[in-house]
Order: C-alpha cells, then sequence, then structure tokens
C-alpha cells in the first residue's frame, strides 16, 4: 500500500468513527425561547404539557418523523412535559415517546404515564404493568404517575386491587416521583378519593365550556380545599373548541378580533390559579408551534375575558350538540366495533351547519360495521364514557335524524 | 422377522387408524393422535408459538429425519385409508413418476399457509379430507372419494405425487439416516419388490430405491426372496454430487413460488372476509377473520362439544363456529372441549379460567317482552343479571360472557345474543 493510500484510509476511517459516535450522543436542546413555567414541589413544570393521546398518524401508525419534529421543537421552547397511557393510541403511544425521548437526556425531560385501572385483576399487575410501561418508555422512573381514569365504573376496582398501596410503595423506591390520579367521575367519587392517599396532583377536566356541564368547577373546589395541585387535561375538550360554530366564532371575533379559539381556551384553562400545566393533545407541529407562541408571552386572562368565555360556553350548549371529545374510551369497550366518536362528530357539524345533505355524505363513508344502526345497545361504551354520556340512546338519535336526512 | 416388518407395521397403522376414526367420530377419544399431524401442528407453531407444538413438531421433523417418511404409512389416515383400499383391491403395481409439479404444489399451498390462509390447503391436505370427510362435510367425502378411485387406478400417487404433506417429507426422507436400499451383491433382479411396491419407486433393474417417493411400507421388505432389501444406515457409495440443471432451475423457481405464495397468503388473509357477519364464535378464536383463516374445517370440535352447538361451515360461515338453535343452545360455563380438542390453534388453547372470561357474544333484553320470572338470573353463571332499582331486570354488560344460558332459561324469548366483532376479555 503506498502512503498515500493508507493516509486516505485512515482518514475515512476515523471520520466514519466519528460520525458513528456522533449518532449515539444525546440531543443537545438549542433553546429558541421558552414557555412560561410554574413552580410544582422542587422542579418547574412548563404550563403547557404536550398530550400523547392524539400524536400525528401516518395511516394506522403514529408518524415518527412529524412526532420527532414537534418533540424537538417543543425540547427547544421548553415545553418538556410529556403525558402518556397505556391505552393511547391503540397503545402504541408509549413505545413511540419511549423512542424518541430516548435522544434527550432523562433530566431534560417529565415524563408523566397512568396505570390502567380496567387492566388490573389483581395487586401483581400494577406492578407488572408498570414494568411494561417502563420498557416502553424506555426510561427507570416516571416523574408523573397516575390512577387512570377514576370513574363511576373503575371506582370500585381501583380500591379492590390496592393500587394506592402498590404504587406508593413505587414511590417509596424511587419509580415514581409525583403521584397523583387522573379522574372522570362525579364530585360525590371525587370527595372519596381524595381521601385516599396524600395526593401530589390531580387530573382534572377543566374547561370553560364543562364548567358547568359535567360540574368541573365542583371538582376542582373539591381537589383546591384539600391543597392538591390540578393538571388540566382536555383544555380544548379533544378540539371541539378549536372548531367552534359560527355563531360562537362571531362572538368571540366580536370581543377579541386577534384571539383564535384555540388560545383563547388554552389561556382560560391556564388562568386557574391552582393548575401546575395545560395539557393539549396536538397532532401536528402547526398546532404545537400554536400552543407554545401562546404560552411564551402568556397572560392570565382578564374578568371580561372570563365573561365572554361564559357567553361562549352558553352559545354552544344551546346549539344541541353531542359532549363528546373523541377520546376513543367507547370504542375501547364496543363489541360490535362502532365508530362512536366519528358518528357524533358529523352529527355536531350537522347541528352547528344544519346541512342533511352533508350529514348523509359523510355517513355513507362510513363502513357497514361501523354505523350507528349496529348498536345493540349494551350499554358497555356507557360506563367508559368520561363524559356520561347516554351512548345508545345518542346513536339512536343519529339514527333517526340520518334517516330523515336520507329521505329529505 | 423381516419378513413380519411389513405386518407390524400395518398392525400398528391399524390400530392408530381406528383409534383415530372412532375419536373423530367422538366415540372416544384414548390417543390426541390428529395432534401429530403435520398440517395442523405447523399451523399451531407458526400462529400460537405454542412451545408444546413446537417441541413435537421438532420431535416430528427429527423422527422423519432418522427414520424417513414412516409418518405416510403409520400416521396418516390418508395413507392407511388407501393402503386398506389397495389391501381390497390387490392390483399390481407400476412404476411411478417422481414429477416436480409437487414441489410447486407444495410452494403454493405451504406458502398461502405461512402467510396466515388455511383457504387452499384446507381441501387438499391429507389429514384434514379425511377428517372433514368422515364427519360427513361434502368438499371432505368427494376428495375421498376421488383419492379413492385414483388410489385403484395408480395406488399411492397421491402421496407422491400431489400431497403437499408428502412431498415435504419426502425432501427430509432424502437425506434421513436410516434408508430402503437394496444389497446389489444379494439381489437377484427378480423385480418382485417392483411390482408389489405401492409408490412405484423402486427399480429392480438397476437396484435402486428413491427414497425421496418411498413411504416405508416395507411391503418389498416382506416380498424379497433373497432377503436382499434392507432398511437401514446404507453403506456409504462414492457418488460425487452435481446438481443437474434441470433440478437447479426448479428449486429456484419453487423457491420463486414459495415467496409468492407467502406474499399472496398475507394478502388473502387481510382481504378475503370483512367483518359484517354476524357470527358467534367458540372461544379462544379471537373473531370471523381469524378463524376463517385458521380452521381447518376438520370438525374435531363439533365432536367434542357436549353442548352440540358448534357447526360445520355452511353457507353463513366458511368455518366452524356456534348456532345457539342448534343442542343445548347454551356454551357450557366448566368447559373447553373445543379448545382442548382443536389440532390447528384455530381455537387457541385456553385455560378454564381463561374461557370463562372471554365474552363470545353479547346478550341484550327486551324489557318489553320480559315479564320478570327471574329464570334468567338464577342461571346465568357470571352473575351478571342484577334487578335494578325500578325492578326491572337488566343485564351488566361488563361481566357478560355471551353463553347463552340465560336465553335458554327466558320463558318469554325476552333475551338476543348479539354476535360481537371480536372475542374480548371480561
Amino acid at each position: 500500500m503506498k502512503r498515500r493510500e493508507f493516509i486516505l484510509s485512515s482518514l475515512l476511517a476515523a471520520g466514519g468513527t466519528m460520525i458513528l459516535s456522533g449518532c449515539n450522543k444525546k440531543n443537545i436542546i438549542k433553546s429558541e425561547g421558552e414557555v412560561v413555567k410554574r413552580k410544582f414541589k422542587d422542579i418547574n413544570v412548563p404550563l403547557l404539557g404536550f398530550g400523547c393521546m392524539r400524536l400525528p398518524m401516518d395511516g394506522k401508525n403514529i408518524d415518527m418523523i412529524e412526532l420527532e419534529k414537534m418533540t424537538e421543537y417543543a425540547m427547544m421552547h421548553g415545553a418538556n412535559y410529556f403525558d402518556t397511557a397505556y391505552m393511547y393510541v391503540d397503545e402504541m403511544s408509549e413505545t413511540a415517546i419511549g423512542k424518541v425521548l430516548k435522544k434527550y437526556d432523562r433530566n431534560s425531560f417529565i415524563l408523566a404515564d397512568k396505570s390502567p385501572i380496567y387492566k388490573m385483576n389483581s395487586r401483581e399487575d400494577v406492578r407488572k404493568i408498570f414494568d411494561e410501561q417502563r420498557k416502553k418508555c424506555q426510561v427507570d422512573y416516571f416523574d408523573f404517575y397516575m390512577c387512570h381514569n377514576i370513574n363511576l365504573n373503575t371506582v370500585d376496582q381501583y380500591k379492590n386491587v390496592k393500587m394506592v398501596e402498590e404504587l406508593d410503595k413505587l414511590k417509596q423506591e424511587g419509580k415514581i416521583k409525583y403521584f397523583g390520579f387522573s379522574f372522570h367521575g362525579t364530585p360525590e367519587i371525587l370527595k372519596d378519593v381524595v381521601n385516599d392517599y396524600d395526593w401530589d396532583f390531580a387530573q382534572l377536566q377543566v374547561n370553560y365550556l364543562d364548567w358547568d356541564v359535567v360540574k368541573a368547577h365542583e371538582q376542582y373546589n373539591i381537589v383546591q380545599e384539600k391543597g392538591i395541585p390540578v393538571i388540566v387535561m382536555e383544555p380544548l375538550r379533544g378540539g371541539g373548541l378549536v372548531n367552534l360554530s359560527e355563531k360562537a366564532m362571531a362572538k368571540l371575533k366580536e370581543s377579541y378580533p386577534k384571539s383564535t379559539p384555540a388560545e383563547f381556551g388554552l389561556r382560560w384553562a391556564a388562568s386557574q390559579n391552582n393548575v401546575i400545566t395545560v395539557l393539549s393533545g396536538m397532532s401536528n407541529l402547526q398546532q404545537m408551534k400554536d400552543n407554545i407562541a401562546t404560552f411564551e408571552n402568556f397572560q392570565l386572562m382578564n374578568d371580561d375575558e372570563i365573561k365572554t368565555a361564559d357567553e361562549i360556553a352558553k352559545i354552544i350548549q344551546s346549539q344541541g350538540e353531542i359532549n363528546c371529545t373523541a377520546c376513543k374510551y367507547c370504542m375501547e369497550v364496543c363489541p360490535k366495533g362502532i365508530n362512536i366518536p366519528a358518528i357524533f362528530s358529523l352529527y355536531n357539524q350537522y347541528k352547528v351547519t344544519k346541512s342533511a345533505f352533508h350529514l348523509k355524505i359523510y355517513y355513507e363513508t362510513l363502513s357497514e360495521t361501523e354505523k350507528a344502526d349496529k348498536c345493540i345497545k349494551c350499554g358497555l361504551c356507557t360506563k367508559n364514557c368520561p363524559q356520561n354520556l347516554q351512548i345508545p340512546e345518542l346513536l339512536a338519535t343519529v339514527e333517526k335524524e340520518y334517516e330523515k336526512a336520507k329521505q329529505g | 422377522m423381516k419378513e413380519k416388518l411389513f405386518i407390524i407395521r400395518l398392525s400398528i397403522a391399524l390400530i392408530i387408524f381406528i383409534t383415530g376414526l372412532i375419536g373423530i367420530l367422538g366415540i372416544f377419544y384414548p390417543l390426541p393422535i390428529f395432534n401429530i399431524q403435520f398440517t395442523p401442528l405447523y399451523q399451531r407453531v407458526i400462529i400460537d408459538f405454542s412451545i408444546i407444538a413446537l417441541v413435537l413438531f421438532t420431535l416430528f421433523i427429527i423422527f422423519t429425519l432418522l427414520f424417513g417418511r414412516i409418518y405416510c404409512s403409520l400416521l396418516c389416515p390418508m395413507g392407511i385409508y388407501q393402503e386398506i383400499i389397495t389391501l381390497i383391491t390387490k392390483r399390481d403395481n407400476e412404476k411411478q413418476p417422481n414429477r416436480a409439479v409437487k414441489y410447486f404444489i407444495s410452494a403454493i399451498l405451504f406458502g398461502v399457509l405461512t402467510g396466515g390462509s388455511t383457504l387452499l390447503i384446507k381441501y387438499i391436505d391429507p389429514y384434514t379430507i379425511f377428517s372433514s370427510g368422515i364427519t360427513l362435510t361434502i368438499t371432505g367425502i368427494i376428495t375421498i372419494v376421488l383419492i379413492g378411485i385414483l388410489t385403484i387406478f395408480k395406488n399411492r400417487f397421491f402421496c407422491t405425487n400431489i400431497c403437499p404433506v408428502g412431498c415435504i417429507l419426502g425432501l427430509i426422507s432424502k437425506i434421513s439416516l436410516f434408508k430402503m436400499y437394496i444389497d446389489k451383491n444379494e439381489c437377484l433382479s427378480c423385480s418382485m419388490c417392483e411390482r408389489n411396491c405401492p409408490s412405484g419407486c423402486i427399480e429392480s433393474d438397476e437396484q435402486i430405491i428413491d427414497n425421496e417417493t418411498c413411504i416405508k411400507c416395507f411391503k418389498c421388505i416382506s416380498n424379497c426372496p433373497k432377503e436382499a432389501i434392507h432398511y437401514g444406515i446404507k453403506p456409504k457409495e462414492k457418488i460425487k454430487y452435481s446438481p443437474k440443471r434441470r433440478e437447479l432451475i426448479t428449486t429456484a423457481s419453487a423457491l420463486i413460488v414459495l415467496g409468492i405464495a407467502i406474499k399472496s397468503g398475507i394478502e388473502l388473509g387481510k382481504n378475503i372476509i370483512k367483518k359484517t357477519k354476524e357470527i358467534i364464535l367458540p372461544p379462544g378464536s379471537v373473531d370471523t377473520e381469524r378463524m376463517y383463516n385458521k380452521c381447518l374445517n376438520c370438525n374435531l370440535c363439533i365432536k367434542a362439544c357436549p353442548n352440540k352447538i358448534l357447526v360445520k361451515s355452511n353457507k353463513e360461515f366458511e368455518a366452524v363456529h356456534i348456532d345457539y338453535s342448534k343442542g343445548e343452545n347454551y356454551c357450557k360455563y366448566d368447559c373447553i372441549e373445543c379448545s382442548k380438542a382443536c389440532p390447528s390453534g384455530a381455537i387457541k388453547k385456553i385455560t378454564l379460567e381463561e374461557k370463562q372470561r372471554t365474552r363470545i357474544a353479547m346478550a341484550v333484553i327486551d324489557s318489553e317482552k320480559c315479564q320478570n320470572c327471574r329464570e334468567c338470573i338464577n342461571n346465568c353463571p357470571v352473575k351478571a343479571i342484577n334487578i335494578n332499582e325500578k325492578g326491572q331486570i337488566i343485564i351488566n354488560s361488563s361481566n357478560c360472557i355471551g353463553c347463552g344460558t340465560c336465553k335458554k332459561y327466558c320463558n318469554n324469548n325476552a333475551i338476543e345474543i348479539f354476535a360481537i366483532n371480536e372475542q374480548q376479555r371480561v
């Protein structure tokens, strides 16, 4: 080998090694701005949290490229709170988030996960599933960990399995930093649950529409009296407060022409003083950018704005829409596989636009097995619905309206 | 001793055949013989990841590696059936060709099976057609009769040139430890063996036995006047192995066909059926799509079901399914006979506890017809039926497993059992 060749090839080899070793390095976070943070115990939590229930999709799988872009953008702006759960996105959410966050230093992000009560048949299951979740998320500990979705139907199971005792053990072992619960039940149950443990936090559904509709303010008060800080979920009702009807939109534009519905809703939720963070289930980079902009120069709402929110809530309530947040918890149990959220969303659009033609067309795009007439009224969905909707009856209503639309 | 080898083998085979037969007919099932058949075992290995199946399957392969395709003359019900026919007809045998077509048949059938659909193989796999024929399924009867006729004229032509299982075992037999061979020093080339060989694989002039198509029936050993045919480790002859061009081309194209078949099997499995049909399936079979693609239609489960609610594939659904209008009208709570019987993994092996927590359908009460007789409450095995505050009888759908017991005991026909898309854990 000639000397020149030797030098050339060794240089190439060295370069290759450097590139390879570079791949393994944790991403360095370049700060491009900072969302507002609030102090919670001994950490600073960003006021905007990334909810991982409505991740960007590519067909049936999670769109990892978009998700990575979103994560990078969030991390660069200090929005480092990630909230996932066992059942999110057909149980794929945890794995995807684990994959994305692996590239960052463990101290640089805050990860929240939830223990699926419906999966627990015995106390051993709690730890088994916890370990499974740690594996999926590729972490040793969770910053925030919750009993997921305590409601009318899960509360018995949650008590029988003694989840609190088992999870408290895990907290003592240092595998959980802060232990709380997420809640979708009635105020009566909540009064009971808050006394079960010295909770670090509670995750509640708080937004200006639900403040009255599902008695969110009562829940909020119960928790506040106990001195438990609140994490807000569904601040925009699964997008319901983003796609406002014409009337509601006109009201918002009339009072605050510069506000967007999303910004308005998020700010409303974040303006409650007992709130640590507001989770928003973002599905693309643009939503992420918009939301982060909202929280970069965040200002508490003034009284006039809160009054406007009340008025908008009244307008929405008067339209007769179904209060579905498209969380798809019903789809988990529906034995017939009816696409309940899609049907309700179509119905809501129909209620706003009054266009029977569109209802007819879009309803036909659902596959035969997903339609409302397949309902056998077993009522499993109702038990799982966080909003306590009487789904079988509502489906019958939609079916009737659709039949009318078909004829008319 | 050597003359008796054939008789001994035949008697063992007949015993196995008869036990298997009364097993299929659901009379008495001492030995789960049909759990050690090639195709069902193979499917269980690939879809169920079952350790037991894997061990059995590996043993099966090792057994063939040691002794050649003795399965065909010892365990295969179709093989023994053919043997019985030849015993009756007693025709002279002729040399049979060893055609390459079977490799392609086998590649297509097993490719599609590996891809995830039993669609093709369930009409030709020797075990499946035999058992579906015995349980009086029309396709099974037709195939059995056709093969019977073929056997009368062409002897074991099905085994040597069509059967996909035989093809694979034949390939393994090529390198098996024990082989049939002719001792050239003893042989007189009298062609006694050739005339008696049911699979036509002996050329007595050249003193060659084709071990690929030889089904190890030992007929030749018993018939040889000079005891020149041996079954054992063949003394090494120095032959330089050089594959012919034709062999290479055949192998390559068969592999390509196999690949295409696997791919099309995957597509077939996905697209062949839409979940629109209202079909209730036995616990452990997950959903209609899976059942349709995995069930071999051997009907063993039907014979095993104590309540006789399982029905054969029919116009409604072309695989085994539950019909609550038949038999005892409900699925027994403490019974997993169908799961135990299923050799192919179409009905998963589930424990009794799992079965009692598997929802196969859903009961719904029509409150207008209900007369509050409470028979359903007394008979529900999972205590899913209660009385609400208004005094009405309601079903707690979270606990209902859809066993149909309540419907059976309902005096007013107020309960309906609905099929569900996918079986769920309660």
